[in-house]
């Protein structure tokens, strides 16, 4: 019922980015979101997407996880241009490379932790077993092992999030896209959170694109980049810290 | 907060975004549909009671008490047939210059006169075929008095006294009492009001899920306002005052789109007839349901936000998710195991009665209160199978809107229960004459038409274009030769005429053989006496006097009608040769002519022919097939009613799904873009939507049909019917279509998906 659509990217190239952005521009309706961003991400990188709200900061973000095709411009992974694969390639291709983090954790309400955790392993063609023996590491990995069988709505903001960190980490992405992952935390709980999942794309050598408007959690990515209005405000490849 | 103001603010809320106003029009919607449903079904009574009222009120009278010298005029009437249009013909004929005219005429028509209806009118002028049989003058056309409805074909034809019988009974008037205006058949009458309340249910429950539209986008709102300043009890009035100002909006939409949908049809409907619109439903009807709609709804929302605490930080909902209880179960076990019982005692129909009723309605009840605990646990299977992701989101799904999906579920399965009953039970209806008839259609070659005659037709008067069999049926009370009694009767006919109208031919059709049959006669004339064709000469007080007509010769043995002539044989049939029966005796009675031509023109012409051979009150002239419809036309009306019931409510059952999964998928939005974002295709989702409703419906279908099974099967039992079998096949399609329409009301939704996985619902705040 649901193909196991491989997405197998152009060989990566020692050094060659890994994703890269050129000339994004997106508009809705009368509001331009996006107008001519530039951005490259290497393996193993980690940029954080600074502005204020609605400088088009998670367009950015959608834009360069596949989510919505540019009116201009073009996102490439390993040199090809993710607007050209049809929806189910885009589709394959966040299931098995990618993985998001949102502020709200949007786990389904209906599945269990454990079961949010392992459904994309399973979309994937993993067996139950299996994809719920990885689930189970990874909660542990990530202290939330003993709300394997509860619900989204029986958990804390917190632990809602760190089941989010663990859901986005399951597949062994190449890139986390974070969009705001602590803005509904408290400082305590977001700190937490980010040293989990810093650690984590530490430890794997995967990509985090991490949209914040906050210093603070800006701080945890090795780069920045600043978005106003739709436009950089910084160096195109970002700025190092 | 005075109530102009409340009102005010409650239009503004209520229209001031476009998410707002889509709320508001679903729930006009929902409201309006529930109103023209409700005042269509509460119709139905009183029209078909106004239409029997007018037809009641040009019925001939003779006051109880007066003697026939008190007459004035004489009246009959009998239905024909033109272009299957059916013509009602009044015959009348003044005996005094005092007789008053039937409602709708300006005076009586004399003989060589009609008074016609406008309709009839309209074909007289240009139909020739028409014109040749009532060729008289036209003096008026009937108004609408008259008429029982705008479109009815009525034709007043006036007579010479001497044209009717000299012992037919005069009338001095119009308009039968209404004691005597025969009333709709009770089964109708207790048929249509159970359709109604049957239609309710689901009706109710859209209204409850058009209410019950955006309510979480809704509980923002409400905990801005408090936000704002309003009090608790404020915010309540508002939402009451919101939810009933849409309502009030539908439920009057829906009353004026009644009163024109009803217009359009009082011209309309085929079949002529129609209705009058003086008929509609009485004011007060029609009241209740617009007043009654929109305070049902307010309360409803009222009633829902009694269970939630409104603060400015949001809305919180009092009561926990309660598991369904296994105490819901009970009602339908007991009806079933009260069925079983049925089933294996052998109790006499009038004891069994009452053990039935109870256990379908235990079994109804039982459907309705036990759909949460069905859907539950459906859910909780599909969850131990769970053999693949989309499984087990849509088991999840179902799972969590098993209570809110209980409420359709339940009427649904209902619905599907009592439509399973209904064809278990339909062949009951086509018991009796109308199987005769149909036997006597499969007898006799196609296009042949039955016509009761005064006479023989002269020779070549039925030579007529399209004509190719014409044969008459003489009936004969017969007896023992010198007994000077007769008391038994028998048709004959001529063998090699009624060839002509037979689809087998005739075996053995010689002088030599007779046949003659009758329910237990053929003993009483197996002794081989001789008989003779006796007439009724006479009564007095030691019974009828007969007079002998002469002998009849048969061959030299009775045998038994061949098979397939049973129905002619039930009519008492005997083939004959018409020259072994008396001529005295050739009393005409049947007269069958087979048409071979389907031009409609040559068909009327033909009849026209016939309607020459009668006389009195008897005119009609029919094809068999006409008679099978016009003697199932009660069942048919029964059939039509109760199917347009079921029909009308899965139609709205499923509607109130389809808003109830809209609803549903909107509020989770964010969710299920979620799952988009992470990669799950349009299909999984489309195929999880579908699963979900599948999981939730498909086994209360099932269900419903399987209880009709031991419900059939004991009431066949107990009525001692072994003949009536479960009708699997139409258990099963009905099964198959109920699937399939809420499976598509459910895909008719998924296009809402489209606003459902908009990556921009997944912004940050």
């Amino acid at each position: 019922m649901n193909q196991v659509m491989e997405f197998s990217p152009a060989p990566d190239q020692s050094g060659a980015p890994f994703l890269q952005a050129r000339g994004l521009r997106v508009t809705y309706g009368m509001t331009r979101a996006l107008d001519g961003v530039e951005v490259t991400i290497a393996r193993g990188d980690s940029i954080a997407i600074i502005g204020s709200s609605g400088s088009g900061k998670s367009t950015l973000l959608h834009c360069l996880s596949g989510l919505v095709t540019p009116d201009e411009g073009q996102v490439c992974l390993n040199g090809r241009d993710l607007s050209t694969l049809p929806d189910a390639k885009r589709s394959a291709l966040r299931r098995q490379r990618f993985g998001f983090v949102f502020q709200f954790g949007h786990l389904v309400p209906e599945l269990t932790a454990l079961e949010n955790v392992s459904l994309n392993l399973r979309l994937n063609g993993t067996g139950r077993k299996p994809a719920e023996e990885t689930a189970r590491r990874w909660l542990q990995d990530l202290d939330v092992v003993d709300l394997a069988g509860r619900r989204p709505g029986e958990m804390s903001g917190g632990q809602q999030q760190r089941v989010a960190v663990a859901r986005a980490l399951a597949t062994d992405p190449d890139v986390i896209f974070a969009d705001e992952p602590t803005g509904a935390l408290d400082s305590a709980n977001g700190e937490l959170v980010m040293e989990l999942l810093t650690r984590q794309v530490r430890d794997r050598h995967c990509a985090l694109v991490l949209v914040t408007h906050d210093d603070k959690i800006a701080a945890y990515a090795e780069r920045e980049l600043v978005l106003r209005d739709g436009r950089m405000a910084a160096p195109t490849t970002g700025v190092p810290r | 907060m005075n109530l102009t103001r409340v009102v005010g603010l409650a239009g503004q809320l209520a229209l001031g975004s476009p998410r707002s106003r889509l709320r508001f029009v679903f729930t006009a919607a929902g409201m309006a549909v529930a109103a023209l449903f409700l005042l269509a079904g509460a119709a139905v009574l009183p029209l078909s009671e106004a239409q029997r009222d007018r037809a009641a009120d040009r019925s001939s009278t003779l006051e109880k008490g007066e003697p026939r010298s008190a007459g004035t005029l004489l009246h009959r009437g009998w239905s024909d047939v033109y272009l299957d249009q059916p013509l009602l013909v009044k015959e009348v004929a003044a005996i005094r210059s005092d007789a008053p005219p039937p409602p709708g005429l300006e005076r009586l028509p004399g003989p060589g006169e009609i008074v016609v209806s406008p309709e009839v009118e309209a074909a007289l002028r240009t139909d020739v075929t028409l014109r040749e049989r009532y060729p008289q003058s036209i003096i008026g056309t009937v108004g609408d008095a008259g008429l029982t409805g705008p479109r009815e074909w009525v034709l007043w034809m006036g007579a010479d006294p001497a044209a009717f019988p000299t012992d037919h009974v005069p009338s001095s008037g119009w308009g039968a009492k209404p004691q005597d205006v025969p009333r709709l058949p009770g089964g109708l009458r207790l048929a249509v009001p159970v359709g109604l309340a049957a239609l309710l249910l689901p009706l109710l429950a859209l209204v409850v899920n058009a209410v019950r539209w955006g309510s979480q986008e809704r509980d923002r709102r409400l905990a801005a306002l408090r936000l704002a300043g309003m009090s608790a009890a404020q915010v309540r009035i508002l939402t009451a005052a919101e939810v009933g100002l849409a309502s009030a909006v539908g439920a009057v939409g829906g009353g004026l789109s009644f009163v024109a949908l009803t217009a359009a049809l009082a011209r309309w409907l085929p079949g002529g007839g129609a209705f009058f619109l003086d008929a509609l439903p009485p004011a007060p009807a029609a009241v209740a349901i617009i007043v009654g709609l929109p305070v049902f709804a307010t309360l409803t929302a009222v009633g829902a936000l009694r269970r939630m605490i409104i603060n400015p930080l949001g809305v919180v909902r009092r009561a926990a998710v309660n598991r369904p209880g296994l105490w819901r179960l009970l009602p339908l076990i007991a009806g079933l195991a009260l069925v079983g019982w049925l089933l294996l005692t052998n109790l006499s129909q009038s004891d069994a009665a009452v053990p039935f009723f109870l256990a379908g309605a235990l079994i109804m009840v039982g459907l309705l209160v036990g759909a949460p605990v069905l859907c539950l646990g459906v859910a909780k299977l599909l969850l131990r199978m769970d053999r693949h992701p989309t499984m087990l989101l849509a088991a999840r799904r179902a799972q969590a809107s098993a209570g809110s999906a209980a409420r359709v579920v339940g009427v649904v399965t209902l619905l599907v229960f009592a439509a399973g009953w209904f064809l278990a039970v339909l062949p009951m209806a086509d018991a009796g004459n109308a199987s005769s008839l149909a036997r006597l259609e499969q007898s006799l070659k196609p296009q042949t038409m039955i016509a009761n005659v005064e006479r023989a037709p002269e020779p070549g008067e039925l030579d007529l274009p399209g004509v190719t069999g014409v044969a008459l049926l003489v009936q004969l009370e017969l007896g023992v030769q010198g007994a000077a009694s007769g008391g038994l009767y028998a048709t004959a006919g001529d063998c090699a005429a009624l060839s002509t109208v037979l689809r087998a031919p005739l075996p053995k059709c010689d002088p030599e053989v007779t046949y003659l049959t009758g329910v237990g006669e053929q003993s009483r004339l197996a002794d081989g006496r001789p008989l003779a064709a006796y007439r009724v000469d006479s009564e007095s007080a030691d019974g009828l006097n007969y007079v002998e007509l002469g002998p009849i010769r048969y061959g030299p043995a009775f045998e038994r009608v061949p098979e397939g002539l049973e129905e002619l044989g039930g009519l008492g049939l005997g083939i004959v040769p018409m020259s072994g029966v008396p001529t005295e005796a050739l009393r005409a009675g049947q007269l069958l002519v087979t048409v071979s031509s389907s031009d409609p023109g040559t068909v009327e012409r033909v009849r026209t022919a016939i309607q020459g051979l009668q006389e009195g009150g008897d005119r009609e002239v029919r094809y068999v097939a006409a008679m099978i419809q016009q003697h199932q036309s009660v069942s048919a009306m029964y059939q039509r009613v109760t199917w347009a019931g079921l029909v009308l409510a899965f139609v709205v059952s499923t509607l109130s799904l389809a808003v109830a999964l809209l609803d549903r998928l909107l509020e989770e939005r964010r969710a299920v873009a979620a799952l988009r974002a992470q990669g799950a295709t349009v299909r999984t989702l489309r195929m999880v939507l579908l699963g979900q409703t599948a999981a939730n419906l498909l086994p209360g279908v099932l269900l419903g049909l399987a209880c009709t099974v031991p419900v059939a099967e004991a009431f066949f039992v107990i009525t001692e019917r072994p003949e009536l079998t479960i009708p699997w096949t139409q258990l099963a399609a009905t099964a198959v279509g109920c699937g399939v329409a809420a499976l598509t009301a459910a895909a008719l939704m998924l296009p809402a998906l489209k606003e459902a996985i908009d990556p921009r619902l997944l912004a940050a705040d």
